[in-house]
């Protein structure tokens, strides 16, 4: 296994197209990052640069010790799995996982030895004579990444590996890729659209859009602490709820909307105060308790069992709350609320990042 | 020579992970073995009908007949009705079939045999040259050496994957039936 340092990879296609900017990051031996984003922000064009598939424009890539920024992809010791498993239909389960090692022309027992090891680990011992069209998706995925396992790398990465398997499956799948980075302790690099998967995956996670990173930190941090409101919208389902106004005497106030903030919220956001400079606050919709200060009319509820989502409207203001239990609320009721101070989060109307601590000192001064 | 022992009883007499190894591979060996004798029997066919002069003048007598257009027919009808049914054999000995493995080893047999029947009349008539005989003599023997080798692997590696089934649990898509 290896550690990866990634400094300030770019790439640029040849029609001007910035897929990828200034790409920074040293990752640890044993790592699991994921990299995610909406589609189109340069998570799987940074993944096939790390791989070798695309070629970088400019920075330079380290796996361990050893440059790999103009290596050739089966120089560079990683293994990746794709979305579309890409297995050898003609190939039965067995020679699809020993496959690259039969090319690299390894004793034929000791092939045998790791992919039965491999299939132990994956469960796939009960398949190794089928052929991948007589496996259902989650085993050809489990296939793929046996192939990957065989190879020992040093690396591996997933490219959105559980895109097309179904809701269920996908539960199981991710479950399943924990407790082998578990077993295995190995550095891998997971790219995905699914903001659950990042969160329930990572150790930590890079947030990207438009080929730019937002935010690296761990799932806690990302979720609980977001840079900007973009990380703040995308990560969280149902996302942030976003409040627009700014800071007089210790009070937000937005359109109708007045909350008094507590102490420590004040020193975040002191230089904010009487300004007139326009301030965002932010809070999950899991942030709010009963309450008298709010009131909150009800549009529609969503019941998901042990929660439920209530959309509506908080004093003119578009929300959603997430509310415990089977909420049975109409069209119409209405409901008071108060925002648990400590979980709001205040940003900047102008650059949109994240107000925190520091950067208050620094205003301040 | 040691490696070389090794090999041979890895093939002829697997034990230990090379049995289990038959289990998910197929004989890989037996099949190139069936293809490389098929080849010699088609290449040994050329040699034979390349420059042989098929008469309708009573210079052979094979069994009592003696219509040389009558035996070339035949001739030709048993190599064509060989190589299928060698096609069939080659595959079905690729699973380890014990039965196509016998097949392969007569068939193995009858190429050794089978230049002394026709082919040599032809030579004695004059029909066919010495050095075609020869060649067709030296490709039908290859195709005999192994035909008969891919039968016996066949047949011994059938054996010992049947034997290792025996032991462990059946999984989808065995390459053998356990008898």
């Amino acid at each position: 296994m290896a550690s990866l340092s990634l400094k300030h990879l770019q790439k640029v296609y040849d029609s001007g197209n910035m897929a990828v900017q200034d790409f920074d990051m040293d990752i640890k031996d044993g790592e699991f990052i994921v990299l995610v984003g909406p589609s189109g922000c340069g998570k799987s064009t940074t993944l096939r640069m790390i791989a070798g598939l695309e070629t970088i424009s400019s920075g330079t890539l380290l796996i361990g010790e050893d440059d790999m920024t103009n290596k050739a992809a089966k120089d560079r010791d990683i293994a990746m799995v794709f979305q579309n498993y890409a297995l050898y239909a003609s190939q039965t389960v067995y020679q699809n996982m020993g496959f690259s090692l039969m090319l690299r022309k390894v004793d034929p027992e000791l092939i045998h030895k790791d992919v039965m090891e491999a299939s132990a680990i994956l469960g796939l011992d009960k398949q190794l004579n089928k052929k991948p069209k007589e496996l259902s998706g989650g085993q050809r995925q489990r296939v793929a990444m046996g192939r990957a396992i065989v190879r020992n790398p040093r690396v591996f990465l997933f490219d959105e590996p559980l895109s097309n398997l179904d809701a269920k499956l996908r539960s199981s799948m991710r479950r399943e890729i924990k407790l082998l980075h578990h077993r295995l302790g190995a550095t891998m690099i997971y790219v995905t659209h699914d903001q659950t998967e990042a969160l329930t995956l990572a150790d930590r996670i890079v947030v990207m859009s438009m080929g730019q990173v937002q935010q690296i930190g761990t799932p806690y941090e990302i979720y609980n602490y977001p840079a900007n409101t973009f990380v703040a919208n995308f990560i969280g389902n149902p996302p942030m709820n976003f409040f627009h106004g700014e800071i007089k005497d210790g009070t937000f106030i937005g359109e109708g909307l007045n909350v008094k903030l507590s102490k420590e919220n004040l020193d975040l956001v002191k230089t904010y105060d009487n300004t007139g400079k326009k301030i965002i606050l932010g809070i999950r919709p899991e942030s709010f308790t009963q309450g008298n200060n709010h009131s909150f009319t009800v549009e529609i509820t969503e019941h998901l069992g042990q929660n439920s989502l209530v959309h509506g409207s908080l004093e003119g203001h578009t929300c959603i709350l997430k509310l415990k239990g089977w909420q049975r609320l109409e069209k119409g009721d209405i409901i008071h609320v108060d925002f648990l101070q400590e979980k709001c989060r205040f940003f900047d109307e102008e650059t949109q990042d994240a107000i925190t601590a520091v950067k208050a000192e620094k205003e301040a001064e | 020579m040691t490696s070389i022992k090794k090999k041979f009883k890895d093939y002829f007499k697997p034990e230990g992970i090379q049995q289990e190894m038959l289990r998910y591979r197929n004989n890989g060996v037996s099949s190139s073995l069936g293809y490389i004798g098929l080849i010699s029997l088609i290449v040994a066919f050329c040699f034979q009908y390349s420059n042989t002069k098929i008469t309708n003048k009573d210079v052979i007598n094979l069994f009592g007949i003696t219509s040389n257009g009558f035996l070339c027919a035949f001739d030709i009808l048993v190599n064509i009705l060989l190589m299928l049914f060698l096609f069939m054999a080659i595959s079905r000995m690729k699973v380890y079939s014990s039965g196509w493995g016998i097949f392969s080893i007569c068939t193995g047999v009858f190429e050794v045999i089978r230049p002394f029947i026709y082919p040599i009349a032809l030579l004695r008539a004059g029909l066919m040259s010495g050095w075609l005989y020869t060649l067709y003599l030296i490709c039908s023997l290859i195709a005999a050496a192994s035909f008969v080798t891919a039968g016996f692997l066949s047949i011994y590696r059938g054996a010992a994957l049947r034997n290792y089934l025996k032991t462990v649990d059946a999984i989808e898509g065995e390459k053998v039936k356990i008898k």
